[in-house]
């Protein structure tokens, strides 16, 4: 246990020091800094595990690394809902990369794609374990600038643009956090996340917290693609897929999602929560989100742009259970933060292969894939079922959670959202499945793999992992049960 | 309670054709392996479900159980007598639809998927029945539902899709009708256990009254129930023969059984209770709530079998005619389950009139299906006005149907008789309980939509077999020997069910008795019963009659040359109208918000564009950089509407939230 404790800021410093190693290659040497690359998310993965590990025998422990002035200070802490979201983005990370090699083959300046993509795996740990607002805004920040390069990779008119687009977004988002941050520090006096929360209601304005409040969640709103601020995820899509997989569907949405939960539940708290008056605030919002992003993804084409509107319903999903109020709720939320990682990294990844094999980045286009890529397809196929919340693919677990969680809330209307939510999903996921396998089309059956093997293993590895959870439910709820209870409960840091 | 034994087997029957299922995907296009694990599958299954017969007759229950450390997510099997009688039922016609299925596949393309979705469906469709909670029920009935979508859509032609996308969405729809029902069921009561609940005893909350809705909503869906049968005379006619024989034959009965546990088993007072001296004011209030839903399922029940007759009449595709029919007899069914629900207590001949219709209907129905399978195969035509004949050319096939259509008439002697008498009975028990004048009706339809039954199968049989052969038939061969095995067994079984009665009644319906909470006298004399009393024989002459009556003057004015009912009565049309004002509506209301829309948008650009070039103006050079030029308003796609939309629901709710809840 001795230099264990130092694991946190190993966790954000190596794959920045990772990624200047992987600069070192030549863009033309791609062996190199493809094994490079897979060796720094390994270690990194492992190390996560390690620190798992640690943190499941000797409990939870900090780190202070700076103090700006007395109150401000940067400061990691390993704790349990830490470690779910750190845990998530770092074995995913290096799924994603694997699949990277594989999907960057074609491309260009793969050096500045490969470094900026373990730069944003530290700055993603910085936002798991930060103890503080201060140094969550930091990371937050951090991880903004990093990700920019990976937006407009392609370098055309419409990734610029979209790069714009999410910098004017992100920043704007930002600027809100910071105000809150001001409320909050000013009239807490301090901005360590806390069990139960640091807000006390009788110090300070009712009117200024619920302005901190609501900046607070429009601000980490903009991340979690909360409407009306989600217009730069479907832009961002001109990103590489893996990009895409990662980044918006894990790791920076998530961060978003991560942000509200965190000033929930940490910073205000349950008691200031119910004293604040905002009702069901966050939850309608986000149940306008979650319908309206669906009715959306009916209407576009790209098979891209329709996930990315899939993937703006379902963060709603985790928003609604942490604006619930209640511990069965949180649980599902937490519950769908992993699950809908899992479905929807495969479903991106079966889109990269889909473009990288075929070319096509149309569902119009699609129709009689799957007799070119069975597997791919069938993992597809699987995520889908998991998306609309049909046992026994984990999707529905979050969802008879958040269900639970509702009607616990006294609140039964939200149950009629997310089951509308799933019809929706149904309707726009499913035609894509039935044109690929029962539609006439071009495609030819593959001679040899269908899609190069760095990207065909990690789809199949993460659908069988979506069938295990689905089924064996010990491996998740009782943890997220915890973690729930923990956030929830107060007492204690 | 019954005893009570931890076994594997029926994990067993859910894994075989789980197991055969990945087996046939991996050589696909091998035809002696994928026919050997087709039979394999579906012949395991049967030996493992029958191997449980020991231990079920001697009452035991069968369970098995894979327990999870946080509740209600257990994978647990519970077979009791009622469970198994449906799952030897679904795992034996499977075994024969298979046999039939390998010479019929013949002259149909992609022959491995529909092999390894006909196992995979197998694996749902059998685990259902022997499910002991609702989540593990409903895994097995998605897996049905989603399975069993490949099969509809075999052909692949457009009728098939629009047909396939209707039994997709409506079987979705029903899963979620089905898991917000039993959501709402675990918070009220804390538990998804196939077993009567100690907390309804309490009273019915909302949240309980609409789980119940919800979930005779989503099993409805599956059963055909009127309205909600649509997709039916769709979705069966256009699935391979195999294929549509288990669809009505055995799917649609899955729909059945889960209103069956829900309404008769979860929704009904523990026997301990009815055992005591005085019924708890708790008990009779269940027992009223469940007698009224009752009533309304006997209505509903008697809706769908008049209006499946009815559409029946009007069809010239064999197929169609067929699922029509199922609509019908299903409506049987919902209607036995509406008695039993009704009269409680003393349900037992509603009970048993439904099971045992299940069964029957089971035979008969996928022997049909897989007749007009064989007559496609020989003669490649289902259209009743171009066939004729066949008695001649297909005595075998002709044979068969006329076991199976005396039997779905009705006729003493023939499989079908012994239940709808049971089901006869059961409406007159009903009646004569509260002698509600509605329920008096309700018999009287009953007699006129068996006569309706008679009516139509005997267009079927005079059109197809009986008339002389239009010259356009050219030569047929005969059956291939499998498709002989396969309909020929089932033939046989329904002779020997139809000419003992009782032994199926004593052996195998009567034993289901035991899952429900009945009264012991009725059960004695039900069991003893003497099906052959002359009212029962009169009822069915009457019918009989009726029907010949019927068929002969639809025939003198012409009624069988009606090639179809106008559009403007079908349900699509109205479906449609809806649709299509909806969209308009849509459209005319969000109009404003649109022109708004584009005019701010149109001035905040404007206002943008005023302030930059002002800024140049007064000497401010950002730069020959293209950044601040591309901030564009309309690239933000601040979608105004959404804004208008979300902020006035978020106010709506926060005032209301804050003003009128608190």
């Amino acid at each position: 246990m001795d230099y264990i404790i130092y694991l946190p800021i190993f966790m954000i410093v190596f794959p920045v020091i990772g990624s200047l190693i992987v600069g070192i290659a030549r863009e033309e040497n791609d062996k190199a800094r493809n094994i490079m690359a897979v060796i720094v998310s390994l270690i990194s993965a492992l190390a996560m595990v390690a620190m798992l590990h640690y943190f499941y025998n000797f409990g939870q422990w900090e780190l202070l690394i700076h103090q700006i002035a007395p109150g401000l200070e940067i400061k990691l802490r390993v704790e349990p809902f830490a470690v779910l979201f750190g845990g998530t983005a770092a074995i995913l990370w290096f799924f994603a990369v694997l699949y990277s090699t594989g999907y960057m083959a074609h491309e260009h300046n793969k050096r500045r794609y490969f470094i900026f993509y373990l730069l944003s795996l530290g700055m993603t740990m910085g936002i798991a374990l930060s103890a503080n607002l201060l140094t969550l805004y930091l990371f937050y920040e951090f991880l903004t600038i990093f990700t920019y390069p990976l937006v407009i990779h392609e370098g055309n008119k419409e990734a610029k643009t979209a790069g714009i687009k999410y910098l004017i977004y992100s920043f704007f988002g930002a600027g809100l956090i910071l105000i809150g941050l001001v409320l909050t520090f000013g009239n807490a006096g301090t901005l360590e996340f806390a069990r139960g929360g640091i807000v006390d209601l009788s110090r300070g304005s009712l009117l200024q917290w619920q302005i901190a409040f609501v900046c607070f969640v429009f601000g980490f709103g903009v991340k979690a693609a909360i409407m009306p601020l989600h217009a730069w995820l479907p832009s961002a899509m001109a990103a590489p897929t893996p990009v895409s997989a990662l980044l918006h569907a894990v790791a920076v949405v998530k961060s978003g999602v991560f942000g509200i939960v965190r000033v929930l539940y940490s910073v205000f708290g349950i008691t200031a929560l119910i004293g604040l008056q905002m009702g069901y605030f966050v939850a309608a919002l986000v149940s306008i989100t979650i319908l309206t992003a669906s009715i959306i993804a009916m209407q576009q084409d790209v098979l891209k742009r329709r996930l990315a509107f899939s993937t703006i319903s379902q963060l709603g999903y985790i928003t609604l259970g942490a604006g619930l109020f209640n511990m069965i709720g949180l649980t599902g939320g937490l519950l769908h933060l992993i699950n809908h990682a899992l479905l929807k990294i495969t479903l991106f990844f079966c889109a990269g292969a889909i473009i990288t094999v075929t070319g096509k980045k149309k569902i119009s286009e699609l129709n009689g894939l799957g007799k070119q890529m069975p597997l791919t397809m069938i993992a597809f196929t699987i995520a889908a079922i998991g998306m609309i919340g049909i046992p026994p693919v984990n999707g529905f677990i979050s969802k008879w959670y958040l269900m639970q969680g509702s009607l616990e809330s006294g609140a039964p209307i939200f149950i009629a959202v997310l089951i509308g939510s799933a019809m929706l999903n149904a309707a726009y996921f499913l035609p894509i499945v039935i044109n690929a396998f029962f539609k006439e089309g071009d495609f030819k059956p593959a001679k040899g793999p269908e899609a190069p093997l760095s990207m065909l293993v990690p789809i199949l590895i993460i659908i069988v992992a979506c069938l295990v959870i689905g089924t064996n439910l010990n491996l998740t709820v009782p943890y997220l049960q915890s973690i729930a209870e923990y956030l929830f409960m107060s007492g204690g840091n | 309670m019954p005893q009570e034994t931890i076994s594997y087997l029926p994990l067993a029957a859910v894994l075989i054709p789980l197991f055969a299922f990945f087996m046939i995907l991996i050589a696909q296009h091998n035809a002696l392996w994928r026919n050997c694990w087709s039979v394999a599958g579906s012949a395991g299954t049967l030996i493992v479900v029958g191997l449980m017969y020991g231990l079920i007759s001697e009452g035991q229950q069968v369970i098995f159980k894979i327990p999870m450390i946080v509740t209600p997510y257990n994978f647990f099997f519970n077979v009791d007598q009622f469970g198994f009688l449906f799952a030897l039922l679904i795992s034996f016609i499977w075994l024969l639809a298979t046999i039939f299925a390998l010479d019929y596949m013949n002259h149909e393309e992609n022959r491995g998927r529909f092999f390894a979705f006909f196992m995979l469906t197998l694996s749902g469709t059998v685990g259902v029945p022997l499910a002991g909670d609702l989540l593990t029920l409903l895994l097995f009935f998605e897996i049905m539902s989603l399975a069993s979508y490949v099969l509809v859509v075999h052909t692949q032609t457009k009728e098939a899709f629009s047909a396939g996308n209707l039994y997709l969405y409506l079987g979705v729809f029903g899963g979620m009708c089905l898991l917000t029902g039993m959501g709402l069921f675990y918070y009220s009561c804390g538990s998804l256990v196939i077993a009567p609940q100690a907390c309804l005893l309490e009273g019915l909350n909302n949240y309980l009254v609409y789980a119940a809705v919800l979930m005779i909503l989503g099993f409805g869906i599956k059963a055909g129930m009127v309205p909600l049968h649509i997709w039916l005379p769709r979705a069966h006619p256009v699935a391979p023969a195999p294929a549509s024989a288990l669809l009505s034959g055995l799917m649609i009965k899955t729909g059945a059984y889960g209103i069956f546990r829900v309404l008769s088993v979860i929704y009904t007072p523990d026997s301990s209770e009815m055992a005591a001296d005085t019924v708890s004011p708790g008990a009779l209030n269940l027992w009223a709530w469940t007698a009224e839903t009752g009533y309304i399922i006997i209505w509903i029940g008697i809706a769908t079998m008049f209006f499946g007759v009815c559409i029946a009449l009007i069809q010239n595709n064999i197929k169609k005619l067929l699922a029509c029919s199922s609509i019908s007899q299903i409506g049987y069914i919902i209607m036995g389950i509406g008695t039993a629900a009704y009269l409680g207590y003393d349900g037992a001949m509603g009970v048993a009139g439904a099971t045992y219709h299940v069964f029957n209907h089971a035979f008969f129905k996928s022997t049909l299906f897989l007749a007009a399978g064989a007559i496609v195969y020989l003669t490649g035509e289902l259209d009743m006005r171009k066939l004729g004949g066949l008695r001649h050319k297909l005595p075998f096939t002709s044979i068969v149907v006329l076991i199976a259509s005396l039997g779905i008439v009705g006729m003493p002697l023939f499989n079908g008789y012994a239940s709808k008498t049971l089901l006869h009975h059961a409406i007159v028990e009903a009646y004569e309980h509260h002698h509600l004048y509605s329920l008096f009706i309700a018999e009287k339809i009953f007699t006129l939509t068996s006569a309706g039954t008679v009516c139509y199968f005997l267009k079927f049989l005079y059109f197809t077999f009986w008339r002389p052969a239009p010259d356009t038939l050219g030569e047929i061969k005969t059956e291939p020997v499998m498709m002989k095995i396969g309909m020929g067994a089932l033939a046989l079984s329904m002779i020997l069910i139809g000419i003992a009665p009782y032994f199926v009644l004593h052996n195998l319906v009567g034993p289901t008795l035991n899952a429900f909470v009945l009264d012991s006298y009725l059960v004695n004399y039900l069991l003893n019963i003497n099906l052959f009393i002359i009212e029962d024989l009169a009822a069915v002459a009457l019918a009989l009659g009726l029907g010949g009556v019927f068929f002969y003057l639809f025939r003198k004015i012409g009624f069988f040359n009606i090639t179809g009912i106008p559009y403007w009565l079908g349900m699509e049309f109205y479906g449609k109208l809806v649709g299509r004002l909806a969209i308009s509506t849509w459209g005319i209301v969000t109009l404003p918000f649109v022109m708004v829309q584009n005019y701010v948008g149109k001035q905040t650009q404007g206002l943008y564009n005023r302030m930059f070039s002002f800024l140049q103006h007064v000497d401010y050079r950002p730069g020959d950089s293209a950044v601040f030029r591309t901030v564009n308003i309309s690239n933000i796609d601040f979608s105004m509407l959404l804004i208008v939309v979300a902020l006035s629901i978020i106010l709506v709710i926060a005032f209301y939230l804050r003003f009128v809840m608190i």
